[in-house]
């Protein structure tokens, strides 16, 4: 996984060159994918191009940072579920550890 | 700084009409410019994306020449659903500034021509490019926030209902309104799932229309004297809460500053419900509720025609429709008619009112104080 940090203390999630919140150069750091649901929501009505139904989630990754992504399985949609994130055929993806 | 107030305003109905965008600004205009002399130093126009939706581009200059003002200034201000607000303030500072004396506002968007699939399409792009390639809708990021909200405060899928019912129910006292047909609990609950918890009804309508308003140096009734606007990230991974939003609240504070008021002075509000959940984050945001406590005052009637602080008396985008230029305006009009007395059977008692107008994700909002002078 990786995420952008800046000298202002924030990190966001995935490359980006120029901090969004005080507009500083931001560097990648690589860590791990544990990562945690904070929200979720079962989508039907779904862009042209994208299959029905979609199950985003918007999970905090464990370096604070959040990520939107998929969720693979539409029972893990729980908010707190704990889990990692995965990346897959060009997208994300949250899978939960818990069974 | 010059004084800015408001002289004439018009709005067309809302919902599918067969017209063309600048008839139905033309109609707006008229009403406005009723037994008033039509010259003006200045056309500000607010528009989403006439490109896309109708397939003009050049809009300011196509409806200068269509309203027959030659050789007035003119320009077109797009900033995604608060367009209205944002030509509103633009046409504010050129008066405030002391530049012109006189200009007129125009405001419209014509949705109805494309399908759900295209349209959605259009307004998905208002959405950060990785967050889309998601697939992610704006009811899907409103669904995210609805989802955090009822998991944090306890929020019900009925209370949440209560927002569209309640804006409906003012809708059927708005003649200009595309929606003028109560709804029940139930008729909300069993409408089609769009992102879950989300359903149809709880979800603003695509629909066409158009209003205008004339700001003028001379003293009127109405009084322009708060505007506050602010952005937030255009992603949703950056924002600090998922409850609350940060654009509203700047914007808020820096209007009430302006104005020299507090949320407790404001009579009536319209409030930029695009989605069931924003009608209960929003009057928090704007400082009329605590946090968490946006779904009782809706519920204990608070935010009704009979409450201490009646919100979206028009119908909001829910009931008066929501072609996504339009409505900042839209919005303003509809607090112009409050201060003056004139809302007919929606009508409350009203001095000082708000208008709170959200562009993209609830993150480019402004807020617009007005006062009966
Ligand atoms: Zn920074």
């Amino acid at each position: 996984m990786i995420s952008s940090i800046c000298k202002c203390g924030k990190i966001v999630a995935l490359e980006r060159k120029v901090c969004p919140y005080c507009g500083k150069t931001m560097n990648s750091v690589e860590h791990g994918n544990v990562a945690e649901i904070l929200t979720y929501t079962k989508l039907f009505t779904v862009p042209e191009g994208f299959k029905s139904p979609i199950f985003l989630t918007l999970v905090k990754l464990e370096n604070g940072a959040k990520l939107l992504c998929e969720c693979k399985n539409e029972n893990d949609l729980e908010i707190d579920r704990k889990g990692k994130v995965i990346f897959e055929k060009e997208k994300y993806y949250f899978v939960s550890t818990k069974k | 700084m010059a004084g800015v107030y408001i002289s004439g305003i018009g709005i067309t109905k809302f919902g599918k009409r067969k017209e063309s965008l600048q008839t139905l600004m033309y109609e707006s205009y008229a009403q406005a410019t009723e037994s008033q002399e039509s010259n003006f130093d200045a056309v500000f126009v607010g528009c989403m994306n006439p490109d896309e939706f109708v397939g003009d581009s050049n809009f300011a200059t196509l409806i200068v020449d269509h309203l027959g003002l030659y050789q007035t200034p003119s320009v077109r201000i797009d900033n995604a659903p608060a367009s209205g607000s944002a030509a509103f303030e633009q046409a504010y500072f050129s008066i405030a500034s002391g530049h012109y004396q006189k200009v007129l506002v125009l405001a419209g968007e014509k949705m109805s021509n494309l399908s759900t699939g295209e349209t959605t399409r259009i307004l998905s792009k208002l959405i950060d490019k990785y967050e889309r390639s998601t697939g992610a809708t704006m009811p899907a990021l409103a669904a995210l926030v609805t989802r955090r909200y009822m998991h944090d405060y306890g929020l019900s899928r009925e209370e949440l209902a209560q927002a569209a019912v309640k804006n409906h129910y003012n809708g059927t006292l708005n003649p200009y309104a595309q929606f003028q047909k109560e709804i029940t609990i139930d008729d909300v609950l069993k409408s089609k799932m769009i992102s879950d918890p989300l359903r149809l009804y709880d979800c603003a309508s695509i629909s066409d229309g158009a209003c205008a308003a004339i700001l003028t140096s001379k003293k009127t009734d109405v009084k322009v004297s708060g505007i506050g606007h602010a952005t937030d990230f255009l992603s949703l991974q950056y924002r600090d809460s998922l409850t609350s939003f940060n654009a509203t609240k700047i914007a808020a504070k820096r209007a009430y500053d302006m104005a020299k008021k507090s949320p407790k002075d404001i009579d009536v509000a319209e409030v930029h419900d695009a989605f069931t959940i924003l009608e209960i984050v929003n009057p928090e945001d704007l400082g009329f509720f605590k946090p968490g406590e946006g779904a009782a005052a809706l519920i204990d009637g608070k935010t009704g025609l009979s409450g201490d602080l009646p919100i979206n008396t028009s119908g909001g985008l829910k009931a008066r429709g929501h072609p996504v230029g339009a409505t900042g305006l839209a919005q303003i009009c509809e607090i112009v008619w409050q201060l003056r007395g004139e809302a007919g059977k929606r009508q409350v008692p009203a001095n000082i009112g708000l208008c709170h107008n959200i562009g993209g994700f609830v993150n480019n909002n402004i807020v617009t104080i007005l006062e009966s002078c």
